[in-house]
């Protein structure tokens, strides 16, 4: 009986937690059909008076906008992938090294690798600044790239999988004739499949939605990325145009939207897998 | 042809661990192998160490005559059988067979035959399509005596193999490794903590206990003339009795209850100058007699005593009692009604009773 109430408040508190989230979100879409007055005039009218797909076409379609709206999509889509695959490739082989192979000194590297993860990024920010422009470069994918890719966040999360993954697994394929390369390959990353997946996501979310390393790192309009743009349209031609705004941002939030669709059975899967919450 | 020796074999793990010492073994061609021993005593060590999965401390393994110590697992053909199958989750039923065979580059048509016929012995055909989480519990072995069947390796090793199913499944397994041996014909080292899996199965079985052999030879010899009191109380269930007692003139002596020794026994303990000393007395429960036409043929062994707990099994019935103020358990006939609370008449075969030092606790031959 009770265990039936529980269930039922259960379900009513995760609801109002999910609404509670949602709020800003269905507010901006809302918004983005909205038009310039009624969206400045406030009040909260959750169904548009009068329903527009207006901000939407000329978002899109309009001559009058002249800043690379679509470049910025792509630019953002590109950085989220490429530095994407870079993490876990990288953070998938460095955590297998570092849980299951005789690599030297793992006692200490790994304490030290996870160590970095309690720096905030202010702290590097200006050192990372300087080392790009000194380097040359600033305003280039190489630097919207790599800084994401030194992330220990990855290591981490993975280096606990492979921890807990079955030994016997992979010595039934070292005697199966397998050598190390076969058995990450062909065991032990297919089984991680949903931790990677996990971890890819986090990952394109992070860079994919980061707004200040990409405001410092680009400095012209072609390299810019979605948020950073969105930042500059509100600056500029959309400036006290949120119904325009909003139809940007929500036009900026599909790429997310679709990945998480994409990868959700997994995510969910690696989330109850590793324990992280 | 697959020998396999191991000469003076010793395993060390990091932080003087000592698991497994001496240990010298041949293990014969075509022979199904049980290293049998409590938990601990270093069977899974041993057999790891054949694989090639853990370092040799100490001594030469040979297979056939090529000494392997320094040899890859996956150069030394053999297959492994784990006990909690190993399976690749990520591959189907066929996959899971097929994926040694494909890192040896064997070709297509071959990986099929061999995989064809694995499931045809193994009646695996239906499944070949199906991921392990998908199987239940023996259906999951029998993939893993799969992947080792289609290998056709020299030596099979398999730990433990049938420990994770039920008893009913464990019984029928145990069944189809036999037939699939006898099949097959592979040398096989088996390793088992159950005593019935050892006897049932094994050509020869090798119980250990703390690393150290203690006894090799065929079953029915180590159940008959077990080495040591360990070895003894290890195999046969309900385990042999031992009493503790006094040699006697001709006779072994348990505070008031004496009976007598055979001549041929008797011979021995005092050639080796027992008598008068303590020793211990070992006898197999079905041993231990209560039928009239027994009791009365040997008067000379005739003992009473009080049954304290009698359980029936079907046509026996195990009696729980003591002599001297020392348990013993008898299995007898259940026709004769022995049940708890009487006091009857026993009546010890001693020519099947065997006598142990107290102090080494070897048996003395
Ligand atoms: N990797 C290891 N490191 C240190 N000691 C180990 C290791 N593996 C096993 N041992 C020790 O070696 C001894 C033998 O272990 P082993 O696993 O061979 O026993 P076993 O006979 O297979 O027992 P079980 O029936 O429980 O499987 C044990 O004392 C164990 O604690
Ligand atoms: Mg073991």
């Amino acid at each position: 009986m009770g265990n039936k109430r529980n269930k039922i408040l259960l379900v009513i508190l995760a609801s109002l937690i999910a609404v509670l989230f949602l709020i800003p979100l269905l507010w901006m879409i809302s918004t983005s059909f909205k038009n310039d007055y009624e969206a400045i005039a406030g009040g909260l009218n959750w169904f548009p008076k009068n329903f527009t797909w207006d901000n939407y076409t000329y978002t899109l379609l309009s001559q009058a906008i002249d800043v690379p709206i679509f470049k910025w999509m792509f630019n953002s889509i590109f950085v989220g992938i490429a530095g994407t695959l870079i993490i876990v490739a990288i953070d998938a082989m460095a955590a297998y090294g570092l849980a299951r192979l005789d690599v030297p000194f793992k006692k200490v590297l790994f304490p030290l690798f996870i160590s970095t993860l309690m720096i905030p990024f202010v702290i590097t920010f200006l050192p990372l600044y300087m080392q790009f422009s000194n380097l040359g470069l600033l305003n280039t994918y190489a630097a919207l790239i790599f800084p994401y890719t030194a992330n220990a966040f990855g290591v981490f999360l993975l280096y606990q999988f492979f921890r807990g993954f079955p030994k016997e697994l992979e010595e039934a394929a070292r005697l199966d004739g397998a050598n190390k390369w076969d058995i990450f390959i062909r065991i032990v990353i297919p089984s991680a499949r949903p931790v990677l997946w996990t971890l890819a996501i986090f990952s394109f979310m992070q860079i994919y939605n980061d707004f200040l390393w990409p405001l410092v790192a680009t400095n012209t309009p072609e390299m810019r990325t979605i948020t950073t743009g969105i930042a500059i349209m509100q600056q500029g031609s959309f400036v006290s145009s949120y119904g325009k705004l909003m139809a940007l941002t929500t036009i900026a939030t599909i790429p997310i939207l679709i990945i998480f669709l994409i990868g959700q059975k997994q995510l969910i899967k690696g989330i109850t897998q590793t324990g992280i919450k | 042809m697959a020998e396999l020796r191991l000469v003076g074999i010793k395993k060390v793990y990091d932080k003087d661990v000592v698991s497994v010492k001496d240990f010298n073994l041949e293990i014969r061609d075509k022979e199904f192998l049980v290293l049998v021993g409590p938990s601990g005593c270093g069977k899974s060590t041993t057999l790891r160490m054949i694989a090639g999965l853990e370092e040799i401390t100490e001594g030469d393994l040979y297979i056939g005559d090529k000494r392997v110590n320094d040899v890859a697992p996956k150069d030394r053909d053999i297959a492994m059988v784990f006990q909690n199958y190993a399976l690749y989750p990520h591959m189907d039923v066929y996959n899971n067979m097929a994926f040694g065979l494909k890192l040896r580059k064997f070709k297509k048509d071959e990986i099929k035959k061999r995989v064809d016929n694995a499931a045809k012995i193994l009646g695996l055909e239906e499944l070949l399509d199906r991921k392990p989480k998908a199987l239940s519990g023996g259906q999951r072995q029998r993939v893993a005596l799969g992947r080792a069947i289609v290998r056709d390796a020299e030596v099979f090793l398999m730990d433990e193999p049938l420990s994770n199913l039920d008893a009913k499944l464990r019984v029928q397994m145990r069944a189809e490794i036999q037939k699939l041996h006898a099949r097959l014909q592979t040398t096989t080292v088996y390793v088992t903590h159950d005593q019935t899996e050892a006897m049932t199965m094994a050509t020869r079985l090798v119980v250990m206990k703390d690393g150290i052999i203690q006894q090799v030879g065929e079953p029915k010899e180590v159940y008959d003339f077990p080495n040591n009191i360990f070895v003894g109380g290890f195999i046969g269930s309900p385990a042999m009795n031992f009493l503790n007692g006094k040699i006697e003139g001709n006779h072994f002596v348990m505070g008031d209850v004496k009976v007598e020794i055979p001549e041929g026994k008797l011979k021995t303990l005092r050639d080796q100058g027992y008598v008068g000393k303590d020793i211990v007395l070992g006898i197999r429960p079905e041993d231990i007699h209560d039928e009239p036409l027994y009791l009365k043929s040997s008067p000379e062994t005739k003992f009473s005593a009080h049954i304290e707990v009698a359980e029936l099994m079907g046509s026996e019935i195990v009696l729980y009692s003591k002599v001297d103020d020392q348990d013993f358990v008898a299995r007898v006939d259940a026709r004769f009604n022995a049940t708890a609370g009487q006091t009857i008449d026993f009546a010890f075969n001693l020519s099947k009773a065997h006598f142990f030092d107290k102090e080494t606790e070897e048996r003395i031959k």
